[in-house]
Parts: structure tokens; C-alpha cells; sequence
């Protein structure tokens, strides 16, 4: 019997629960004693945060007076949902990143590591490092060296564009940082730059693809773009799903970028007012606990929604081959 | 059953909000800081007595009191000063002016960046520090209502030696959260080599008085003025300036002038003080000159091209923010917290002038004065007094001025600190020493509804505004009370 098979087995019938022989009993401690450190630390680092944000979200409630705390019920809650235009440029302008965003680095990331994975390419293991490097640059440090690259006035971005006839320098030029309908694009241009760990994810992927079957398919007469749709591109949409669910709940906390590239101000138009720009100005810039807790249970259930809509999806386009 | 399990978790829930609320505080408590209504003696053990004095306090009972002095919501954190800080603390503990009970413990943010959530978590987790500062007067809203009002304490301290003005100005909310110990005068620093190279003469260092131009001729010194030659000290990469034709905007190497690290209230304030509520500070108002400003300062960018937009101003050109420390930009107006530090690595020489008048004769140079206040949830709120008093003394507040790089507030101290070799950083004090008779009343960070959002929300107008080439200054003008207003009504309510 296999272990999938084992699982499936056991799985098929009711359970039924007998006394545990003193063996069985003996194992059960262990089994806690080892699981003990990830559930104490997720009762106090998680769970008991968790309720007690709640709490927060029924409460006026701000840091520098806590003595003035009072419970205000759902107050915060209708405000944050009926009273506070905030909210939903903040969702919208998050969720129109993420469309924007996650296609362009999902893809991107996925074709890097096709490209890396390539027999006929010269210095992978270099251009590997390359790819990833990026990976290890502090985010911050890497926002502030991409402002004074899409500086519209100084960038070198522009002055290359210039060499290619085309005015991007200055007032009336190409103004990344500057522009609404060019935000999401110049953020997720920031964001590819530090994709190594997709990459690797994906490349990890594609090896672990048999080699048996590229064989097979080749000796069936399956050029390379054939295998690549219907072998390798089948086989790492695990690794794809995987880097989609983490790629859409990172991005509905997208923050360093517009915070260190455009402070709090959501200029230009409110184009960077993402949802945790304002969650992190409500409850940590105004001190509003209370209001910053409801907002924080917001984009919680807005995330479970997406990720529950997100695995919903899988049986379509998943493919698991310990299933078959 | 599944009914009964929802009602259950709800029920759960309900309970333990009633609790968190109930353990969240009560207005009508007693607050062991607040004094009696007499002024008197209390039942608690940190009410002030009739003469300013501590009435029954735990050290007075022999008990011993540590005031830990908590540094991060201003100046203080960087590692220089802390050894310094670390000696008037040591001072106290080994002369102990204020008795063998009470003792004093320094304890520096590690991060300056965190210092406000630090101490708001330490409030919060019933571990408030006794005393916090310096702290200027927008590191003190993020505190708005959790401060100390020390008038009761006071008591007959002497206060002739500090500028009614500037005691008046840590005022806030009819609530005393402590007193002037250091100001830091805004002037006018030009870059002289630049002046050299265009042929201009300096700007006046006597405030008042008229610029003499190169030809001898007597000008007012005003924002005209100051607009002249900062066009005429605006250079492209061929060397013309804004009034030669083919000039350049997008290429331009040298700016005239810019007012440094400053929000809208901080630039306007150099055409007039002003507030954007109104007397009743409740209601949202636009000053004349602010409205100037708004006009002066979008023309400067982007039609007078002398004043750096965010993008020049953000770019290596310009020292990435700090302008005047690039070589690049003939004037900026700054306080004098910008003196050393700021400047490390310009290579000219410069000075510092005089501010200018606003369109009618008005001189207005704004300032900054840092205080040091004690939260309203310390445990020792009568001994935090007492240390304060001691820290604000003749002795050693010109001192703890000297550290943060400010003119003491204490009038009698400012000649010595001036004449101090220590404090010379290449320009002439008595310009600054001479700015402190233009305050700007009301001061460009004094208090207004809801601190924290409106200057959110007045910084996003300003920022919108000052970006776009093409904004419509005057509708732009229109709408900023329309956004300011419900930020203000959130407050009142």
C-alpha cells in the first residue's frame, strides 16, 4: 500500500474511535510535544492577537489615551463600511494592482525559470544568480535606487528611451512615479525585479518534471513548444498555484514600495492610496487602534474570500499527479 | 444545532468586548494626574500643593522614585548626543538636587522611526515614562489628550526668563504640557559662490533693512525681490537663466531658491502666519496670504522655474532632498537645527540673511521650540514635575538647548551660547538671535482639529497640487477647506 493510498483509505469510513492502547497513548504525547512550540506560538502570536484585534475593531480606541478607550459597538465597522470612500479606493486601488500585477510576475517568473531550465543556455548557473540576486537587496534600498531610476527628469530610464527618438525627459515626458494609469505598471516593473524566489520556485518545478515523459513525448514526435504546453506547463501548475495563492494574499499587503516611493499621500490621485497604506496610517500614524483593527479584519475576510475563490478554482486547472 | 453554535460563538464574542471595555477605563474615574480641584492636597499621591509643590508624593514618603526619561519623539537618538544626555542624567544621580529618593534613568529609542509606537505601546501596557522629549510640536500630537498639564504643578516657578510667547506657545488645548527649552529661528541661507558667479549682492543680514544691489541701488528686501534674483541664480545645463530665451527648464543644473523640508503651513508661513481653522477652532478657513503662497510657490515651480518641483528636488542633483547641502541652489529658508549637519558636505561658502518681507512690510520667520513634557499616564507625575523643573533650571537647560543644536529659550543664556566656539557653524547667530523677534503667531504647527489627519489630508492637497504643472491653484485653493472641514467635524464629534 502506498502512503497516497494509505491516506485514501483512511480517508473512506467513518472512524471509529476505540481506547487508546497505552502505545497509541505514548505516541499521542510525543506527537503533541512536538507540535507544542507551533501551538503555543500560534495561541500567542496569532489566535489570542487575532481575538483581541476583534475586540479592538468594537472600540474608540487610540494608543496615547488609553484610559479614554470605550466600546462603540459596530460604529467602526459602519463607518469603515458605508462612511469612508478610503476603504474602497484602498480595495480597489489594491485589486487593480493585483489584476495588473500577479498575471505580468506569475508569467514572467515562470518563463525565467523555462529560459534557466534550458539545456542550450550558456552559464545557467550564472545567469541563475543573476536572476535571483535582486532577491537579496532590501526592499527599501531597492525602491529608493528605483525612484532615482524612474526619476523623470534624472532617470536613466528616460535618457535611454531618448536615445530611441522618443521624448521621455522631463515635464512633459514619461513620468512614472507621476502618472495614475502608470502606477500599477511601474510598481509591478519594480516588483519583477525581484522575482528570484517565483523563479525558483518554478524551476524546481520544471525539474522535478521526469525526464521519462520529454523522452516519450519526443520520440512521439512532440516538438519543443508541444512539450512545453502540454508536459511541463501541466506538470508545475502546482508550483503555479502555489506562487498565485501567496502572490494574491502578498499583494492584498502590498506597502513598502508606495510607502518609501510615495509616503502616505496616495499621490498621484490617490493611485497609491493601497488599503494597508491606509490601514497603516489609521492605526499607526492617527493612532486608531479601534478603526485600524476593523480595517484590519476587512482585508482579512477580503483575502479569505479571494484565496477560498482561488482554491475553488484548482480542480479546473490544477493538475496533482499523486491523483492519477 | 448549528444555530445554537453561532449563538454561542456571538455570545463569546459579546462578552469579551463588555470585558476589554470594562477594563478599558472610565471617564468618571479618578485621574492620578489630574489635581484636585483646590489646587491642593489630594488623595492622590501625586497632586500638587497650593505653592506648586508635591503635597504627598512617594518619594516624599521615602519611597524611591525612578523618572525614567524617555528620548525619541525628536531630537536625541542619534549616537553622538546620547553620551551627552547620559551625563545630565548621571549629574542628577550623583548631586541629587531633589533629594536621595529620586533618581533619573535615560532611556533612548533605538529607533527613532518607531520612538511614537514605542512609547504609545509602553502606555498602553501600563509602563509609561515619566518624562518624553524633546519633542517639537507634531512629534507631541501623535500624543494629543495623554499629556500632563504641569500649570498646577508650577506653582511659582519663574518664568521671567522665557518669552511669554514662547511658555504660551506649549499651551495647547488649554493644557500646559511643558516649557521652551530650545528654538531654533527659521533665516535665510544663500550659497555665496553662486551669488559670486551671477554677479549679485548678498541678501541683507539686518532684518528690515533694504537689499543694495551690485549697482548700489536700494531694493525692498521682500519675496519680489527674493523672486528677482532667485530667477536670475536659476541656470540650465547651456547657462541661461529663466529670462533668456531657450532656457530650459528641463535642463536645469542651479535653482534660486527653495523652502526646505517643509509642509504647505510651513511654506506659507514666510508670507504671514496663519491657521487653517478659525477662531472658533471648529471652522475651516483660508488666510490671504496663504492663498499668495499657494499661487507664489506653484508659479515658482513650474512657470518662474526657481523653486524645485518633488522631482528634481527628490533627485541626486539636488542631494536627494536636501538642496542646499548639493551646491545647487543659490537660497533655501530653514531653522537653524540645519546648521552643521545639514551642510557637511557643501563645499561653498555661505551665510545666512535675513527673512524677507511679505507684499505689505510683514516679516514673519517662523520657529521651532522643543519642549520636554511628562505623559499624563506616568506613575510619578508630581516627582516627573520636579525633575522637569530641575532639567528647565538656569543651569541646565541652555545645556540640554546645546546638545539638540538650539538657541537656549532662556533669554539670559542665548549671548553665551552664541559667543561658544562649539556653535559655530560658518554663518553669523546674531541673524538667528535676531529672527526670534518675527514669530510666527499662530505658529505654522500650532494645534488645529484632528492634528494628525488634517495635516494628512492638507499634505495630500499640496502635494497634488504642486505636482501637476496644469493645476488650477485658485479651484485647488477652493477645495481644500471642503476636504479639511469633515476632518475637522470628525474631531468635534
Amino acid at each position: 500500500m502506498t502512503f497516497t493510498d494509505a491516506i485514501k483509505e483512511s480517508r473512506a469510513g467513518p472512524r471509529t474511535r476505540g481506547k487508546m492502547s497505552d502505545e497509541e497513548k505514548r505516541e499521542a504525547k510525543i506527537g503533541y510535544a512536538f507540535i507544542s512550540p507551533w501551538l503555543i506560538g500560534f495561541l500567542i502570536f496569532y489566535a489570542l492577537p487575532m481575538v483581541a484585534s476583534f475586540v479592538f475593531s468594537l472600540m474608540e480606541f487610540n494608543l496615547a489615551t488609553p484610559e479614554d478607550a470605550k466600546f462603540v459597538g459596530l460604529s467602526n465597522w459602519a463607518r469603515m463600511l458605508f462612511d469612508d470612500p478610503n476603504v474602497w479606493q484602498g480595495l480597489w486601488v489594491t485589486t487593480r494592482f493585483a489584476l495588473i500585477s500577479l498575471p505580468i510576475g506569475l508569467a514572467s517568473a515562470f518563463l525565467i525559470a523555462v529560459l534557466l531550465n534550458s539545456t542550450n543556455l550558456w552559464g545557467r548557473n550564472i545567469f541563475r544568480t543573476l536572476f535571483f540576486a535582486p532577491s537579496l537587496v532590501p526592499f527599501v534600498a531597492g525602491a529608493l535606487i528605483w525612484s532615482q531610476v524612474l526619476n523623470s527628469q534624472t532617470g536613466w530610464v528616460n535618457r535611454l528611451i531618448e536615445l530611441f527618438g522618443i521624448p521621455a525627459v522631463g515635464i512633459d515626458g514619461i513620468r512614472w512615479l507621476d502618472t495614475p494609469v502608470l502606477i500599477p505598471f511601474t510598481f509591478t516593473f519594480i516588483g519583477i525585479w525581484s522575482i528570484g524566489n517565483a523563479i525558483l520556485i518554478n524551476l524546481a518545478g520544471l525539474q522535478g518534471i521526469p525526464t521519462a515523459l520529454h523522452e516519450a513525448a519526443q520520440i512521439d514526435g512532440a516538438g519543443y513548444w508541444r512539450r512545453l504546453r502540454t508536459i511541463s506547463i501541466p506538470m508545475v501548475t502546482p508550483v503555479i498555484f502555489y506562487n498565485l495563492v501567496l502572490g494574491a494574499v502578498g499583494l492584498l499587503q502590498y506597502f513598502l514600495q508606495p510607502y518609501v516611493l510615495n509616503g502616505t499621500t496616495g499621490y498621484p490621485e490617490g493611485a497609491t492610496n493601497f488599503f494597508m497604506i491606509y490601514f497603516y496610517k489609521q492605526a499607526f500614524a492617527f493612532a486608531n487602534m479601534g478603526y485600524g483593527a476593523a480595517l484590519a479584519w476587512l482585508l482579512f475576510f477580503y483575502g479569505l474570500a479571494i484565496t477560498i475563490i482561488l482554491f475553488s478554482t484548482q480542480k479546473y486547472w490544477v493538475y496533482y499527479a499523486a491523483g492519477d | 444545532m448549528k444555530v445554537s453554535k453561532f449563538k454561542a460563538i456571538l455570545l463569546l464574542l459579546f462578552v469579551m468586548s463588555l470585558i476589554a471595555a470594562a477594563c478599558g477605563g472610565d471617564d468618571d474615574a479618578d485621574d492620578a494626574a489630574a489635581p484636585s480641584d483646590d489646587g491642593g492636597t489630594a488623595t492622590t499621591d501625586a497632586a500638587p500643593s497650593d505653592d506648586g509643590g508635591t503635597a504627598t508624593t512617594a518619594a516624599a514618603s521615602g519611597e524611591a522614585v525612578e523618572i525614567r526619561w524617555f528620548v525619541g519623539l525628536g531630537a536625541g537618538t542619534d549616537a553622538p548626543v546620547i553620551p551627552q544626555q547620559q551625563a545630565i542624567v548621571d549629574e542628577f544621580n550623583s548631586t541629587k538636587p531633589l533629594g536621595e529618593n529620586i533618581s533619573l534613568k535615560l532611556d533612548v529609542a533605538p529607533d527613532a522611526d518607531q520612538a511614537a509606537t514605542l512609547m504609545q505601546t509602553q502606555i498602553v501596557g501600563g509602563n509609561a515614562p515619566d518624562i518624553a522629549g524633546p519633542v517639537g510640536v507634531k512629534g507631541a500630537a501623535q500624543f494629543f489628550g495623554g499629556w500632563l498639564d504641569i500649570n498646577p504643578y508650577l506653582g511659582d516657578y519663574d518664568l521671567s526668563d522665557f518669552d511669554p510667547a514662547l511658555v504660551d506657545f506649549w499651551n495647547q488645548g488649554g493644557v500646559q504640557l511643558g516649557l521652551p527649552f530650545a528654538v531654533f529661528p527659521q533665516v535665510l541661507w544663500y550659497n555665496q559662490e553662486l551669488f559670486d558667479e551671477a554677479g549679485l549682492a548678498y541678501p541683507p543680514a539686518e532684518f528690515g533693512a533694504p537689499y543694495v544691489d551690485a549697482d548700489g541701488n536700494e531694493k525692498p528686501w521682500d519675496l519680489d525681490t527674493l523672486r528677482e534674483l532667485a530667477i536670475e541664480l536659476t541656470v540650465d545645463s547651456s547657462g541661461l537663466t529663466p529670462n533668456d530665451d531657450g532656457f530650459d527648464p528641463n535642463a536645469r543644473v542651479q535653482w534660486g531658491f527653495g523652502n526646505m523640508f517643509n509642509d504647505f503651513r510651513g511654506n506659507a508661513t514666510l508670507f504671514g502666519a496663519g491657521n487653517f481653522v478659525d477662531a472658533d477652532n471648529e471652522t475651516c478657513i483660508f488666510p490671504d496670504d496663504w492663498k499668495t503662497a499657494a499661487n507664489w510657490y506653484h508659479d515658482a515651480m513650474w512657470v518662474d522655474h526657481f523653486h524645485p518641483d518633488a522631482t528634481f528636488g527628490d533627485s541626486e542633483i539636488l542631494g536627494s532632498g536636501n538642496w542646499f547641502n548639493s551646491g545647487n541652489i543659490g537660497m533655501i529658508t530653514i531653522h537653524t537645527w540645519y546648521a552643521g549637519w545639514g551642510t557637511a558636505d557643501l563645499a561653498a561658502d555661505f551665510d545666512v540673511a535675513a527673512i524677507p518681507s511679505n507684499a505689505g512690510g510683514v516679516i514673519t520667520a517662523k520657529l521651532h521650540a522643543d519642549t520636554i513634557g511628562i505623559p499624563k499616564a506616568t506613575s510619578h507625575p508630581a516627582e516627573a514635575v520636579e525633575v522637569l523643573k530641575w532639567m528647565m533650571s538656569e543651569e541646565i537647560a541652555p545645556r540640554l538647548a546645546a546638545i539638540y543644536g538650539g538657541l537656549p529659550a532662556r533669554e539670559s543664556a542665548q549671548a553665551a551660547y552664541v559667543d561658544d566656539p562649539a556653535n559655530d557653524f560658518g554663518f553669523d547667530w546674531a541673524v538667528a538671535v535676531d529672527a526670534l523677534s518675527y514669530p510666527d503667531n499662530p505658529n505654522h504647527e500650532a494645534w488645529w482639529p484632528n492634528y494628525l489627519e488634517s495635516t494628512d489630508a492638507m499634505n495630500e492637497w499640496w502635494t497634488e497640487l504642486t505636482n501637476d504643472p496644469n493645476a488650477d491653484v485658485d479651484a485647488g485653493i477652493d477645495a481644500l477647506c471642503g476636504l479639511l472641514q469633515p476632518v475637522f467635524d470628525r474631531d468635534s464629534a
